[in-house]
């Protein structure tokens, strides 16, 4: 089922063969994994909890380094060396999936400025930079209230709104809608897709089967610390035994789209949003009883 | 209550003035508290309640419950500064009650009341300028006046992190806590003790945890080993206050002066 991730030219990251196991571990969180990013595009990653997906990312902003194996970036092997690393670190942002790990100042518009000060830029831009991306994200209202009060969703949006200041090139996203409400996981995937729509690539590591389905034009699974699959979401979803068989489940839609008669789907592209499903589903039912 | 505290910093009417000025006006009332009469000790609480509940809308019970707290250690160490124990009452006692099965009395004398009473005066002065400053300029303002003032960068740092931590600390405990309560809890005090005695491990590895997490996000956004907080920015306060101020230090000083030559 593995698609070569070598028909895409461009790519933000390879995962070259990458072992890493965390002390006082019998397995390794990451066996060899091989993968790539595509440039440009928005990417699901799928996989159980341990599958190594977090440390994939840990991987991929230099925070643990391969025991063996190599992630390469722009053609050449990562360097941990300590400007290196702050290079990459501004051109690939991450957003954990706990935002209280990386909300370090007191308020949404402090915390904001918080990497462009590291990163040396004089406060006017600063300040500019921090309006734009508060305004991005619907921040603004209250972007003076100390971050403890601030919900969940909100929380997140300003870790979001942190990273996305720094103008990264590929932007990781660790399980971003977990624990919100619909509201702010619509207000979240939103401020995602202005960020998409300026030319940043976003990998996003979810559980949310439905959502990776709507939202990812490319999709990576995940399993035991190797890549599973890698492919478009059409793709990865007609393999229905083969994810069952490592225990995940088919989107909704997927699954229903799939349970009609091949007769009304044959040679038609699958919806992968529910408007775009209802929409088909009356078209297609119009023409068979016609 | 922090929570009460930082929520009302942030809400107040005096939430957009000058927190340099704030300070200062602040420390200057709470110098003149230490070294004034009893008497204008009383007026500088009264006067800077007056600038908290009345300009700045505190609430009056969130600021009452505070300072009640504040003067409660004050109630607790005043049995050591108004009781007096001999063999046999003072004569200037103003109250005694002699020990039974000894040859001991206690006794309160007039010396150890006003010793009370002029400490309770300048324990009052003094907390309501803290108090003016706790519930009107929020934390992080206050660590820009520090680093104005010229606070060595590391203590900020810890500043910081400690004020973020407290939040984190307090959520994380409240969780264990109700976790605890729905599962049953245990009943009697030896067994409650032992549940806070687990607990307190429990959090001082959750809190572990958390420092892991928030150094790999610190890593993540750049840090380059010193948080550069934001810089200060000046506000402007409005004549009016300027003007009141001004007008009361001058009017609290003439008042010891006239005092200290009239005696």
């Amino acid at each position: 089922m593995h698609k070569e991730y070598e028909e895409h030219k461009e790519h933000c990251l390879v995962f070259e063969e990458v072992v890493y196991r965390y002390p006082d571990t019998v397995l390794p969180a990451l066996q060899g994994l091989s993968v790539a990013i595509p440039k440009g595009y928005r990417t699901a990653v799928l996989g159980h909890n341990g599958s190594g997906k977090s440390t994939m990312f840990l991987q991929a902003v230099g925070i643990l380094r391969p025991q063996s194996g190599e992630v390469i970036r722009a053609g050449a092997e990562l360097s941990y060396a300590k400007k290196d690393l702050a290079d990459l670190r501004r051109s690939v942002g991450l957003v954990f999936q706990d935002p209280e790990q990386q909300l370090i100042l007191n308020t949404p518009l402090e915390d904001v400025s918080f990497g462009l000060r590291n990163a040396g830029m004089d406060e006017q831009t600063i300040k500019q930079r921090c309006h734009e991306v508060l305004e991005q994200l619907d921040l603004t209202s209250f972007s003076d209230k100390p971050i403890h009060q601030l919900s969940l969703g909100q929380k997140k949006r300003t870790a979001l709104a942190g990273v996305m200041a720094m103008k990264p090139e590929l932007l990781l996203l660790d399980e971003p809608t977990s624990y919100l409400d619909p509201l702010s996981e619509t207000l979240l995937l939103e401020g995602l897709e202005t960020i998409y729509q300026q030319g940043t690539t976003i990998v996003m590591a979810t559980h949310d089967m439905n959502l990776a389905y709507r939202w990812a034009d490319w999709v990576i699974v995940l399993e035991a610390g190797r890549c599973f699959a890698a492919g478009t979401p059409a793709d990865i979803f007609a393999e229905r035994e083969a994810l069952q068989a490592i225990g995940l489940e088919l989107p909704l839609l997927a699954d229903l789209w799939q349970s009609l008669p091949p007769r009304l789907t044959a040679g038609q592209t699958a919806p992968r949003n529910a408007g775009d499903f209802k929409d088909m589903l009356s078209l297609l039912l119009k023409e068979d009883m016609s | 209550m922090i929570r009460r505290i930082d929520a009302i910093s942030y809400t107040n009417a005096f939430r957009h003035l000058s927190p340099m000025w704030k300070s200062a006006f602040a420390a200057v009332m709470f110098i003149l508290s230490y070294m004034l009469h009893p008497v204008l000790q009383l007026a500088i609480s009264l006067w800077m309640i007056l600038w908290c509940i009345g300009y700045a809308r505190i609430p009056l019970r969130a600021y009452g419950l505070l300072l009640g707290s504040a003067l409660l250690f004050y109630c607790i160490s005043l049995p050591a500064l108004l009781i007096e124990i001999g063999q046999q009452a003072a004569p200037e006692a103003v109250m005694s009650v002699h020990l039974p099965l000894s040859s001991l009395s206690l006794y309160i004398t007039t010396a150890g009341i006003l010793r009370g009473s002029l400490l309770l005066a300048r324990v009052a002065a003094c907390m309501t300028c803290f108090l003016f400053i706790i519930f009107t300029t929020p934390f992080a303002e206050l660590l820009q006046v520090l680093r104005k003032l010229r606070m060595p960068q590391i203590v900020l740092e810890l500043m910081l992190i400690m004020y973020r931590f407290l939040f984190l600390l307090g959520d994380t405990a409240h969780g264990m806590l109700l976790a605890r309560r729905l599962r049953g809890g245990r009943r009697g005090f030896m067994a409650r003790l032992k549940e806070f005695a687990g607990m307190a491990g429990g959090l001082l590895a959750k809190t572990i945890h958390r420092y892991h997490g928030l150094s790999q996000g610190l890593l993540t956004r750049g840090f380059t080993g010193e948080i550069s907080l934001p810089p200060y920015v000046a506000r402007p306060v409005p004549r009016r206050y300027i003007i009141e101020a001004y007008a009361g230090i001058t009017a609290l000083l003439l008042a010891q002066l006239w005092m200290m030559w009239s005696s």
